[in-house]
């Protein structure tokens, strides 16, 4: 097997306009201030895409990219990120998936793939470290995301099968295992704004990226990898930091429990924290949330870990739900397509999930367009009859339970604490029939047709996360800030705040502060391209942070910000870059590297006509209190806005200054790559 | 709409309170009675719950005439004769019930005995046959679901002659009914679950079958409120006073209710099983429940809708559009029920419960000649009995 030592700066360019392709070379500084992953996509992407275009037209490009650590064996290094103009937000949105595709377009030899233009016919994008081809999917279209990867694995021959994929389908290939898929489903084939391409069990889940596939008619990739082995420069370097990653992941408290539960272990601290999601956000905690709980889980439903790979803290879980094998939903699942929706029952939730999963379509957008919809039919704004079903299985309860003869219920489908009619919903979403079409733009969207827009949940257009951020003040400023909306993964703000209980959450003090650092280190992190939750055991095992009494790391983070941060050791990440790239990176360079690609992605935006008025988080959450709150909480989001923009060099409208472009060397212009 | 005419009784003088087994010397007092005997059963014994009520005496200068620890878990005429001989030999002149139904009907048999200076009960069985006022009677309950601190009824096996004596009047009622959550601290989850249930089971049927008046609705809701904030965690964190306080009031108010509206299928087919099958009739209850409201739904829909505002709360209720309310409130009943499984595997069908299938024409024919059938909202027949069981089965 031919090595690749360090890194490839291949990017294979397609054109699927008129079916072409070619390699460019990204430069040896890209790589060093963008890394790769997120970074270097966001500059690839800087450099290519021209402001104003329409997300689902012909001038869109997606791009896709594995991380320096991606293909090494380093711990929880088995993702990759997408990165195009949101259908939904009208902005960048990125995502990061854990799937398989990664690790194969990498060790095919390729940095990056970048995808622009329109095919003119339904097809299947093949690749393999020489060639590629363009193959007919007239027969993938309609399929859902599972179906389509099993049977394009399935082909042997589909490299040379032009005509009808599913002739060849019957032959088991060899090389199955060489190759990985990325898939859209039914929901991005019909352009629903917030459909998301599939990779194994994994999913590219927000930003509607499965819908830029969709207007491409480009239902899935194929890369066949496993030809290069990707070997680091400095690899008794690299053993060594694998060692101590591991030793971090394995003592840190909150990557304990999520290898232990998954990332629904959060339901109980949520809950507790009266920021649970319930009723679209009306209510911060409810009695039954235990049933939704990763404990709960863990003991009704015999869970199996079903992970992504390589990964050393082993989050994802599966479990048997109705009767059969089935992913453990997520956490954000749990709350948006559950709790929100005043839904505890779990085999109920793990049928919407599926539903979601095979249809391609992200749960967090679906679930908060749902809680929508149910607050606008029962406020009037959106008439109870808009759900046109073609048959009465809406009326069976899920318990089994059938309904009277004179039950009117038929007449409001969709209404908060009932599973009646949500099955049927999300169908009618991936398959745009109906209101369902209407769901499928997303509830800001709806809101501006019908009104409500003090409830949808959403930032920028992007719904929210399973996380109230009238509990976390500092997550409150995190979804406003947020490049891609309202996401709870630019800043985690949440874990410091409520799950290791490190940030005091109800006040603005201090939160500008973390809310930079960790946007900065969190772009970084998924530049090298390795899991968001090592965060924590990276931070935090160090023995600086680790032996610092937790009482005065408290107030140090809350009185002298600037001092804590300082404490913060995170020079794991930029040693395995070094470990594995040869090029030497200190931890300034890294979370320089990290802001510089967070204020790209900004400049980006305001290139679409993001402003400070952009910044701004629902209503709900900064002029109505939870109910039942004792403390009255709602986010005071101007006070860190203001501090936020000054600490990011950002003027009053939230547009980064010329000054900043100098000091990150972000050249102002893109170096324009036709 | 109030109904032209009904009837409501209840007598109870009901003592409530974290310390409340404290008064009880001078509740006695005030009732002219100075040698208690004490009726309870192993259970409650070896929980420590009779030394908390022996400590509770201690300071007050009465005298305890007898206790009787090890009446059985179904109240039997021969445990009733027994005690009724040491009653008299320790010339005893009031009874306390502290435990479960069958502790508390082994009381008031006793009570009838003592009273009517007999020794067979079977002369006195049927519905109001007692005339003379009886003895003094404090009921302490030791589960939170029966309700038979406030009820016109006991029920007494009669083992010789393989009898199930029924004796209901106004005379059985008790003098008093004190909740002391000390009593129901160490029930187990599982039992404090369908216990629970039981006193859900009594309360939703009270409010919507034909005897239902406004008393025994006042009754009805309030409990079902308080089951609704209370139960989980009953079941999740045994160990509060104030929640099994809440739910000791929860069940003897709908104690009151039900013993002056009845019940309905629920409790017809929850006998049945419980005969048959030896199901407990607290998780028989909580099995039966949507499934019985379900059934009823045509002739109650209104009444069924109502519940939903204390079964989910107010928030629930006004957001929730009147076409669907009750469809909702029988939903909110199963989500609850699927809660206290997950909490503590309390079975939600009777597949779970260990009923075989072959068993549900016999439990069907058996539920047709229950007592509880003659207020029910509508008119069971065995072919409907039979088609609520199988839904009920798996």
């Amino acid at each position: 097997m031919e090595e690749i030592k360090g890194f490839s700066n291949k990017i294979l360019e397609i054109n699927l306009t008129d079916k072409s392709w070619s390699i460019s070379e990204a430069s040896i500084k890209d790589r060093e201030m963008y890394i790769g992953g997120k970074g270097l996509g966001m500059k690839l992407l800087y450099d290519r895409l021209k402001p104003g275009v329409d997300p689902l037209g012909e001038d869109n490009i997606l791009i896709i990219m594995p991380g320096v650590m991606t293909g090494t064996g380093a711990p929880c290094s088995g993702r990759f990120e997408a990165i195009a103009k949101s259908p939904l937000t009208g902005i960048i949105a990125t995502a990061s998936c854990g799937g398989p595709f990664g690790i194969q377009l990498k060790t095919a030899g390729y940095g990056g793939l970048v995808i622009r233009g329109k095919s003119a016919h339904r097809c299947v994008l093949w690749f393999d470290h020489e060639t590629v081809e363009f193959l007919d999917a007239s027969d993938l279209w309609g399929l859902d995301t599972a179906e389509t990867q099993k049977l394009l694995l399935a082909s042997s021959t589909v490299k040379n099968t032009k005509s009808n994929l599913l002739d060849s389908v019957k032959v088991e290939s060899a090389d199955s295992k060489k190759e990985a898929i990325l898939a859209i489903g039914p929901a991005g084939e019909n352009l629903v704004r917030f459909a998301n391409i599939a990779s194994g069990h994994r999913f590219l889940g927000r930003g509607g990226l499965g819908a830029v596939m969709g207007s491409k008619n480009l239902k899935a990739i194929v890369a066949k990898g496993s030809h290069y082995k990707i070997v680091p420069v400095d690899s008794e370097l690299f053993e060594r930091l694998k060692k101590k990653a591991n030793l971090f992941i394995k003592r840190e408290a909150v990557t304990i429990s999520m290898g232990k539960v998954g990332t629904a272990t959060n339901v109980k601290f949520v809950n507790k924290a009266k920021m649970l999601p319930v009723w679209n956000y009306s209510f911060g905690e409810h009695d039954q949330a235990f049933r939704i709980s990763g404990e709960m889980i863990k003991e009704k439903h015999d869970t199996k870990l079903n992970t992504c790979k390589p990964c050393s803290i082993m989050c994802g879980h599966k479990g048997k739900f109705n009767g059969k094998d089935a992913p453990v939903p997520e956490y954000e699942t749990l709350t948006l397509l559950g709790s929100n929706l005043g839904i505890f029952d779990r085999d109920a939730i793990s049928r919407f999930n599926d539903i979601c999963n095979r249809g391609g379509m992200d749960t967090i957008s679906a679930g908060g367009t749902l809680a929508w919809v149910m607050e606008a039919v029962e406020k009037g704004l959106v008439p109870h009859d808009v759900f046109a079903y073609p048959d009465n299985s809406h009326q069976v309860a899920s318990d089994g339970l059938q309904q009277s003869e004179s039950d009117k219920s038929a007449q409001y489908p969709l209404m908060f604490g009932s599973p009646c009619g949500i099955e049927e919903a999300l169908e009618s979403i991936t398959k745009a029939e109906g209101f369902g079409k209407e769901m499928g733009l997303g509830s800001r969207a709806l809101s501006q047709k019908y009104g409500g827009k003090e409830f949808a949940i959403q930032v920028k257009g992007l719904e929210m996360a399973g996380y109230d951020p009238r509990g976390s003040y500092g997550l409150g400023l995190a979804y406003a800030v947020a490049n891609r909306g309202a996401c709870h993964l630019s800043a985690s703000l949440m874990a410091f705040e409520v799950f290791l209980g490190l940030l005091k959450p109800d006040t603005a003090r201090a939160k500008p502060q973390f809310v930079k650092f960790v946007e900065d280190l969190t772009c970084s992190i998924n530049a090298l391209q390795t899991c968001h939750f090592t965060m924590y055991a990276y931070t935090l095992e160090p023995m600086l942070t680790k032996y610092t009494p937790k009482f005065v790391l408290k107030n140090l983070m809350l009185w002298l910000p600037e001092v804590a941060l300082a404490l913060f050791d995170f020079s794991i990440y930029p040693a395995f870059f070094s470990a594995i790239t040869g090029i030497k990176m200190s931890s300034g360079d890294f979370i320089k590297a990290g802001e510089r690609i967070h204020v790209l992605e900004r400049y980006m935006n305001t290139r679409e006509g993001i402003r400070s008025k952009d910044d701004a988080l629902p209503e709900r959450m900064v002029m109505e209190t939870i109910i039942g709150d004792d403390k009255k909480r709602i986010v005071p989001l101007k006070e860190m806005l203001k501090k936020y923009y000054k600490l990011r060099g950002y003027n009053s409208d939230g547009i980064p200054v010329a000054k900043l472009f100098e000091q990150l060397q972000i050249p102002s212009e893109p170096c324009s790559i036709a | 709409m109030l109904p032209s005419y009904y009837e409501f009784h209840n007598p109870v003088k009901i003592v409530s309170g974290n310390k409340a087994l404290d008064n009880l010397p001078s509740e006695f007092e005030t009732l002219g009675a100075k040698r208690p005997m004490v009726i309870t059963d192993k259970g409650v014994s070896g929980a420590g719950l009779t030394k908390i009520f022996i400590d509770s005496f201690a300071s007050s200068g009465m005298t305890i005439g007898a206790i009787f620890d090890d009446v059985p878990p179904d109240s039997s005429s021969e445990v009733v004769e027994k005690i009724t001989s040491i009653f008299r030999q320790n010339k005893c002149d009031s009874l306390v019930a502290l435990g479960g139904g069958s502790v508390i009907d082994t009381a008031k048999g006793v009570n009838i005995l003592v009273t009517e200076n007999s020794d067979d009960l079977l002369e006195f069985s049927g519905a109001e046959m007692l005339k003379k006022p009886m003895k003094p009677l404090v009921v302490i309950p030791t589960t939170s679901g029966t309700g038979s601190e406030v009820t016109v009824v006991a029920v007494i096996s009669d083992v010789k002659r393989n009898l199930k004596m029924a004796f209901t009047s106004t005379h059985l009622l008790p003098d008093i009914a004190l909740l002391d959550p000390r009593m129901t601290l160490t029930l187990p989850p599982k039992m404090t679950a369908a216990t629970a249930m039981d006193a859900m089971s009594h309360a939703v049927e009270a409010y919507i079958n034909l005897q239902k008046n406004p008393m025994s609705d006042a009754y009805a809701v309030a409990a079902i409120e308080l089951i609704r904030k209370n139960v989980l965690k009953a079941v999740s964190d045994g160990n509060n006073s104030e929640v099994r306080l809440a739910m000791a009031n929860a069940s003897t108010m709908a104690g009151i209710a039900f013993s002056n509206s009845m019940v309905g299928v629920v409790h017809a087919l929850g006998h049945a099983a419980g005969g048959i099958c030896h199901i407990p009739h607290g998780v028989a209850m909580n099995i039966f429940l949507p499934f019985g409201l379900e059934y009823n739904m045509p002739k109650c829909r209104e009444n069924i809708a109502k519940l939903l505002l204390p079964i989910a709360g107010a928030d629930v209720y006004a957001r929730t559009p009147e076409p669907r309310r009750a469809e909702q409130m029988i939903h909110y009943l199963i989500e609850l029920r699927k809660a206290l499984n997950d909490l503590c595997g309390l079975p939600i069908n009777l597949k779970q419960a260990g009923v075989t299938e072959d068993h549900l024409p016999e439990i069907a024919q058996a539920a047709m000649n229950d007592p509880s059938l003659i207020m029910n909202p509508r008119e069971m027949d065995v072919n409907d009995a039979l088609v609520i069981l199988k839904k009920a089965f798996e």
